[in-house]
């Protein structure tokens, strides 16, 4: 809202200057976000509706600077008894309190606005239209009552306030046709709809360029009539604004006065007397409100002395009865937001000033504990740790292409937002994986050699009815493996350096960590693997399927994983062992399987055998081709032995390896053969 | 005696002509070792007569220390020249770049989100997520916002049609601790939130960290202490000026925005907060007589920006590794 100085002016004495007022005013809630050329631009809270005039603005100013506030006199008006009153039918009494017409005929259409009037709704950013339309805007500026005016020739009848039927239509003002719900009230002569209450008038009773006799209406509307309803129209009106947020429920005639006054003054005319329904109100809203001293120290933790109380509230218009500690405050008329003991804390708070409230020390916890933070060693771990190995922290947003989370979740019946921004960003992600494909693809089509990301964030499925959110990490890594460098061969992203990258992560972890050879609709049927810690799935690994990479722009292949956080959030406490301090043995064999026969497999057969000094065994090379016939390939395998009660001799570990070699043959019917020893 | 001067003159002229290492150990069995000429003739001392095998063993062991001495001293000069000559040839052009695979880094959010809850931390709040799906209940009309208040204008809110939403704030979370705990409450709400917005300066999805504090006698004081201390330890500027506006939230009476200035800068609005409402209060199942609360509520994009002078809101969303690189390192 802009607030025009010249013209607030003229209803407090002594302004203060623009600069200080518009401290002042932001300091106490009506924050200003420009003052230039003496005109503030005020952004106002939904709770100050009271502040949405000059009138309104006047008592803040008066009430936080202690300036005198000049009301101007009572309206003069000379009415014409002769004149018909305006008939009024039904009224909603609830809805409306309060509904008035006036008939005002003789008006010279001919008359124009006077710049005065002109100027001061240019500085309030109020387009100008003729007079009858510039008057009532004006008033309202000034007083704060939305006013309407229709062409007392295109209405004929009684007019009556109601609730719109169902689907009823009305063409606005600015032509829109408008759809109306039943709990919107509709001002209308009989069947026909004249009027939206206290959002916009009709197009065909609306006034123009011609109009000499007008109906000119001034209302209260409850807000709750009003809340809402302009936004589902998607409407906002000076008008709707004002009711919506509360319109002082005093003012009516008032305000009726005020414009009679003006178009009698500059288009002449003769008025009716006022024909209304209903009451105003009394100058207090009915509810008393209890402050209590007590309550206030406790709520501020300052002692604000019991006269300046008192005086805070008169000046901001309440009634205070001071007793024993305590006040009976009864808010004026105009202020909607004042209803419990906490309204006014926050009052006194405001004008005695927030920053004369002193902060106090920050207490440390006391007689409780700090609950531990569910997975945050876990979060922490993988977050340095995968940005060890390369990997930087993505921020992705939770919706996705719906086609897309069918592609990487088939049938995962995602939730689906009503109102997207846009169709690839409809659905909620079941998987951080597509959007970290897009984040990849944005940076290679930037150039980038490689892309290695990762982000930790919530999943959403469906349980039932119900929503299931789980916290994952996912991870994408394509391009160069490493950077160009000199002596080094370039060559691409793999599956083993994604593998080794989550083994990094997650070996630390006690617990047996497996990958098996697994399938996933949206990877690379030969290069997917389930992971598992501790027999239990927590994630899976694998290649983008090729057929995705135009989907992604790629020119290379993708490795993406995705891990459940909460499969493995229990941080354990590394436990202390012991080791040998006799001499390591380290004895390689040659181990000649079938194509298809996993290198894990090979370990787990050696380990099976529980041989108590065997330390480690591992595969370390893979040999295929020439001397070994079709659909086999050689392994190389290491084996460690270290015992812990002396050196250990040849012969014990070439026993050893006779069982080993005996083991192999006999569950996957390998020929091995030992290397020369390391 | 002659044959034992010969010996000795032979090795010295042998030593010195040496030039490498290999050859002086070759000379030192020649000698000295088991079959060596010296040795040859300390063993050779038993088939002199007895009167004379005293100073032909002296002059022997004399001549066996000198060539020790000899050995040692031509071995200390020859390998002296290797380790040069090794040296020389081992020269490396240090400017060549390491050969490591260059860390990531964090995102400037979540380093934020997490500088934030660990400060917190310190003064026993806890973390609570909350769900991101809420219901109306919970974001809404627990807070005091009924379904027509004019401040849902300032959510612009994602449905799923089914009564389900978004979450606008991570407020609900307040509503969720007090219903599920007791007081005495610290707690951290941190996390993501959705407003159907798009433009330059408005994402559909961003972070806030709610923070809620509900104990017998909490006051506006208490309130102002923790968020300055906060503020003041975020930017690590003890000089750094707050003010606390009059504000307006449904859910909080007193409410208040916080601003920051720096030495020479302009006021920045970072926070909101203030007591809580008591029907918010009660709404959570607690007396608003006996206990009183504070919340507060910060944007994390709008504190990493100004933290880390981002000035453009979508950076924070591109995943641009030009923009990532910058941050790496963790969470104080």
């Amino acid at each position: 809202m802009k607030c025009d100085l010249n013209w607030l002016a003229e209803w407090v004495a002594e302004l203060p200057p623009a600069e200080e007022l518009a401290q002042s005013l932001t300091m106490a809630g009506l924050e200003v976000d420009d003052h230039r050329d003496q005109v503030l631009e005020l952004e106002l809270t939904p709770n100050r509706g009271d502040c949405l005039s000059m009138r309104g603005l006047a008592r803040e100013v008066s009430a936080l600077t202690g300036a005198e506030l000049q009301e101007p006199s009572e309206p003069k008006v000379s009415t014409d008894a002769s004149a018909d009153k305006p008939g009024l039918g039904e009224i909603e009494a609830d809805a409306c309190p309060y509904y008035s017409l006036r008939l005002i005929e003789g008006i010279n259409p001919e008359a124009e606005t006077p710049q005065w009037m002109l100027d001061r709704l240019e500085r309030s950013g109020v387009r100008a239209h003729h007079l009858l339309v510039d008057v009532t805007n004006y008033v309202m500026l000034e007083l704060g009552q939305p006013l309407h005016a229709f062409d007392a020739d295109a209405v004929s009848g009684d007019v009556s306030v109601r609730w719109a039927q169902a689907q009823e239509m009305i063409r606005a003002l600015d032509e829109t046709q408008l759809m109306l719900d039943p709990d919107m009230l509709v001002i209308a002569i009989g069947e026909q709809p004249i009027a939206v209450a206290g959002i916009i008038g009709s197009a065909n009773s609306a006034v123009g360029e011609q109009t000499s006799r007008i109906l000119l209406e001034s209302a209260h509307f409850a807000p709750e009539a009003i809340m809402g309803r302009a936004r589902r129209l998607k409407l906002h009106t000076e008008s709707s604004r004002r009711f919506e947020r509360g319109v002082d429920p005093r003012l009516a005639l008032h305000a009726t006065q005020r414009a009679t006054e003006l178009i009698l003054e500059y288009a002449g005319g003769r008025a009716s007397e006022v024909a209304h329904v209903g009451r105003l109100a009394p100058a207090f809203r009915s509810d008393r409100i209890r402050l209590r001293a007590s309550r206030l120290a406790k709520c501020l933790a300052v002692e604000v002395d019991g006269a300046e109380v008192s005086r805070i509230l008169r000046a901001l218009g309440c009634r205070a009865k001071q007793d024993a500690g305590q006040w009976e405050v009864s808010a004026p008329s105009w202020r909607f937001d004042l209803e419990i003991e906490e309204d006014l804390v926050e009052e006194i708070a405001r004008v005695y000033g927030y920053d004369r409230i002193e902060p106090a020390p920050v207490p440390l916890p006391a007689g409780w504990e700090v609950p531990p933070q569910p997975g945050a060693r876990q979060l922490e771990h993988c977050q340095s740790r995968l940005m060890e190995c390369g990997y930087s922290e993505a921020v992705t947003y939770s919706f996705t292409e719906d086609g897309l989370e069918q592609i990487f979740a088939p049938g995962s019946k995602p939730w689906r937002l009503v109102n997207p921004i846009s169709e690839d960003q409809a659905v909620m992600r079941s998987t951080l994986v597509p959007n970290l494909l897009r984040a990849a693809q944005y940076n290679l089509n930037r150039q980038q050699p490689s892309v290695r990301l990762f982000e930790t964030a919530k999943v959403f499925s469906r349980d039932g009815n119900e929503v299931r959110e789980t916290w994952v990490l996912g991870g994408v890594a394509c391009g160069q493996a490493h950077p160009l460098q000199w002596g080094a061969v370039a060559r691409p992203i793999d599956f083993y350096d994604v593998k080794g990258d989550l083994e990094n992560l997650l070996q630390s972890w006690s617990g047996s960590l497996e990958f098996s050879s697994a399938e996933h609709p949206a990877l690379h049927p030969g290069q997917t693997a389930c992971v598992s810690l501790d027999g239990r799935q927590i994630g899976i690994l694998g290649a983008l399927h090729p057929n995705l990479h135009s989907e992604f722009d790629l020119g290379s292949p993708a490795f993406v994983f995705e891990l459940e956080l909460e499969a493995w959030n229990e941080f354990p406490v590394p436990h202390f062992s012991a080791w040998s301090e006799y001499p390591m043995v380290a004895r390689d064999l040659n181990v000649v399987v079938a194509e298809s026969t996993p290198a894990s497999a090979v370990e787990d057969c050696v380990r099976s055998l529980d041989i108590e000094p065997l330390q480690e065994v591992s595969v370390f090379d893979v040999y295929r081709g020439e001397g070994l016939e079709p659909e086999r390939k050689s392994l190389a395998l290491r084996l460690i032995f270290q015992s812990f009660s002396g050196t250990l001799k040849d012969e014990e570990v070439d026993g050893y390896l006779e069982q080993v070699i005996a083991h192999l043959a006999e569950l996957w019917g390998a020929e091995t053969r030992q290397w020369a020893k390391p | 005696m002659p044959q034992f001067e010969s010996l000795q003159s032979e090795a010295d002229a042998a030593i010195a002509a040496a030039t490498d290492t290999t050859e002086l150990e070759r000379l030192r069995v020649a000698y000295l070792g088991r079959k060596g000429q010296v040795t040859v003739a300390l063993r050779g001392l038993k088939d002199l007569p007895a009167d004379q095998r005293p100073e032909a063993g002296a002059e022997i062991q004399a001549i066996r220390a000198r060539i020790e001495q000899a050995l040692a001293e031509r071995g200390k000069a020859l390998a002296e020249t290797e380790v040069q000559a090794q040296v020389a040839a081992e020269q490396l052009d240090v400017t060549l770049r390491g050969r490591a695979l260059p860390p990531g880094a964090r995102h400037p959010t979540i380093l934020t989100l997490q500088r934030i809850c660990n400060w917190f931390a310190r003064f026993g709040y806890g973390v609570n997520y909350g769900p991101e799906i809420e219901d109306d209940y919970h974001n809404f009309e627990a807070l005091n916002i009924p379904p027509q208040h004019p401040a849902r204008a300032m959510h612009d809110t994602f449905y799923f049609g089914d009564g389900r939403l978004l979450r606008t704030h991570t407020s609900p979370v307040q509503v969720r601790t007090m219903s599920e705990s007791k007081p005495p409450i610290r707690i951290i709400a941190p996390g993501r939130v959705y407003r159907c917005d798009s433009d330059p300066t408005h994402s559909p999805m961003f972070h806030q960290v709610e923070g809620l504090c509900i104990e017998e006698n909490v006051s506006m004081a208490d309130l102002k202490g923790v968020v300055t201390a906060f503020l003041r330890d975020f930017f690590e500027d003890s000089e750094i000026e707050t003010r606390f506006r009059v504000s307006y939230f449904p859910f909080t009476e007193p409410s208040a925005e916080v601003d920051v200035r720096r030495a020479g800068g302009d006021w920045l609005e970072v926070l909101g907060c203030g007591m809580v409402h008591p029907a918010v209060l009660r709404e959570g199942g607690i007396d608003p007589e006996r206990y009183t609360g504070f919340a507060f509520g910060m944007g994390v994009e709008r504190l990493a920006m100004l933290y880390y002078g981002i000035h453009d809101l979508r950076v924070m969303f591109a995943n641009d590794l030009r923009f990532l690189s910058q941050f790496g390192g963790t969470a104080q």
